[in-house]
């Protein structure tokens, strides 16, 4: 019996206001309590193709063919059915940790508003925030939700961002980028966090341009280069047996490197 | 505590609301009373008319600091007006953005084309002169300019990425104005306001000049100057007096103005 997917994306297109593509006949699945890779250079589309997901693509730009996120189509589905889906089924997580946090408010005031908005009362949201701090690894998790963004480090805010990205445990979590701006000890955290989750029946959708991050923790990869889909497969496989040309010059791009900073 | 232009400046716009406030308060004259005995005197200690009095025999400092009261009753009130709706209109146009932005700022455009001073004498003709109305003059006038710099302000915010985390965390769009963009307003409206009181005072002080302000026996510093004016020959110091406030007030508004507005960019 072949099991039912999460998310199923079929022929799903992203147009420019200008009538220039960005995405071209995406067609890809994500499994319950499976983590999604999806890599490729800058500017091949792999932001705009997870906030089209939740209805937030540039502007003027229109998207066409299918998402089905459980029985739920996302493209061109009302605003509001989209809104109800966001942070409690399909959450985000942003590259920039500094920038994904409003600089005038606490931390803690920003993640109870989060549960607040569903109806959960302020003590049981500031409960659950605290735990939810805590599963991140972050110590005094209370004095934390006493403080502004700009008092935590970045390692903390990017941990403190997933936390509440996390809180309402979302079915799927789109992550863009969500390593990049974090020192190698943070990245682990944050990837063995991603690990927990996944074994907690989460699905992640992991945008990354770092492939030691996809060789990590992801099951199965996607290519993409210019908004098309060059090559997708099981993680180990495609990192060992790249296919397309494109995916091998990414991959020996990522090896240079690695021989230039002598990381294992 | 070291001594700077802007510090003397809050220090000169305290001293003189304390007395505004004091002033008519401790004093045993009121600002109404006419006294027939002592009219247009100069100032003495003896008497108790500290700076005089005008042609009517009112107290002149009683007056001065009355009239700064209203000055500054109507550039609180004013600005206070202009602050609510000018915010209100800047965030939703720069939030929701697109058609409603374009209507919301033509709006703005057509209001700002209409010439101030007809408006006004149109106004007092209508519903006769009264202060109330010259709250909701000067604060119909005032809050375009505040509506253009909010708005502008929240077009950089609405592409900064916690207002897209906000949207992606599902809050509604009410929320995400009123909880991440109007707190991250504060420092350029508090510059726009500190800008937009001294010029509320001036043209409270020119609308009260020609009588389209404050009515007698009520005072403010501009109905001081017209009647200073018409007896300057005679009696420069009921000129200077209320020309000397003005400026003072105007000039430490301003400075403090840019002094916000310096730390507010650095």
């Amino acid at each position: 019996m072949r099991v039912e997917p999460l998310l199923a994306v079929k022929d799903l297109s992203l147009r420019r206001a200008d009538g220039a593509p960005v995405l071209r006949d995406l067609r890809f699945e994500v499994g319950r309590g499976e983590i999604l890779g999806v890599v490729g250079q800058s500017g091949s589309g792999k932001s705009q193709l997870l906030l089209s997901l939740l209805g937030l693509a540039m502007r003027g730009a229109t998207l066409s063919g299918s998402a089905k996120f459980g029985a739920q189509e996302l493209v061109g589905a009302s605003e509001g059915a989209l809104r109800r889906l966001r942070g409690t089924q399909i959450a985000m997580l942003f590259q920039d940790p500094l920038l994904s946090w409003n600089p005038y408010l606490r931390i803690g005031i920003q993640l109870a508003e989060v549960l607040r908005m569903r109806g959960i009362d302020a003590a049981a949201a500031r409960t659950r925030a605290c735990r939810a701090l805590a599963d991140v690894d972050l110590a005094e998790p209370e004095r934390v939700l006493r403080q502004y963004p700009h008092e935590l480090s970045g390692g903390m805010r990017q941990r403190a961002m997933l936390a509440m990205a996390t809180l309402s445990t979302p079915a799927l979590l789109l992550a863009d980028e969500p390593t990049t701006a974090l020192d190698p000890t943070t990245q682990r955290r944050v990837l063995q966090r991603m690990r927990v989750l996944r074994e907690q029946g989460m699905s992640i959708v992991l945008v990354t341009h770092d492939l030691g991050v996809v060789a990590a923790v992801a099951d199965r990869v996607l290519v993409l280069e210019h908004g098309v889909i060059v090559e997708q497969g099981e993680a180990a496989r495609l990192l060992r047996a790249p296919a397309g040309e494109y995916t091998r010059t990414l991959l020996n791009a990522a090896r240079e490197l690695e021989g230039l900073s002598c990381l294992s | 505590m070291k001594v700077s232009l802007p510090r003397l400046s809050l220090l000169l716009l305290a001293g003189i609301a304390l007395g505004a406030l004091i002033v008519p308060w401790i004093s045993p004259f009121d600002y109404y009373t006419p006294d027939w005995d002592h009219t247009s005197q100069g100032p003495q200690w003896q008497g108790g008319h500290l700076l005089g009095t005008d042609e009517l025999g009112r107290d002149l400092l009683v007056r001065l600091m009355w009239g700064c009261r209203i000055s500054l009753l109507v550039a609180l009130a004013a600005s206070f007006i202009s602050l609510v709706i000018g915010v209100l209109w800047g965030v939703v146009a720069g939030y929701r953005g697109g058609r409603v932005d374009a209507v919301m700022m033509r709006v703005v455009d057509v209001l700002y084309s209409v010439p101030f001073t007809p408006f006004v004498v149109v106004l007092t003709v209508l519903f006769g002169r009264d202060l109330v109305l010259l709250f909701i003059a000067i604060g119909a006038v005032s809050w375009l300019d505040i509506a253009r710099v909010v708005r502008a302000q929240t077009l950089g915010l609405k592409a900064r990425e916690f207002i897209t985390a906000a949207e992606v965390a599902g809050l509604p769009a009410v929320t995400i104005m009123r909880r991440h963009i109007v707190p991250n307003l504060i420092g350029v409206t508090l510059v726009c306001l500190t800008l937009t009181i001294p010029a509320i005072i001036t043209t409270e002080a020119f609308l009260s000049y020609i009588g389209l302000g404050a009515q007698s026996p009520l005072t403010s510093l501009g109905v001081m100057l017209a009647d200073g004016a018409a007896q300057m020959r005679a009696r420069p110091l009921l000129l200077v007096l209320p020309a000397t406030l003005l400026i003072a007030l105007v000039y430490a508004c301003n400075r403090l103005g840019d002094a916000l507005r310096d730390r507010h960019a650095g």
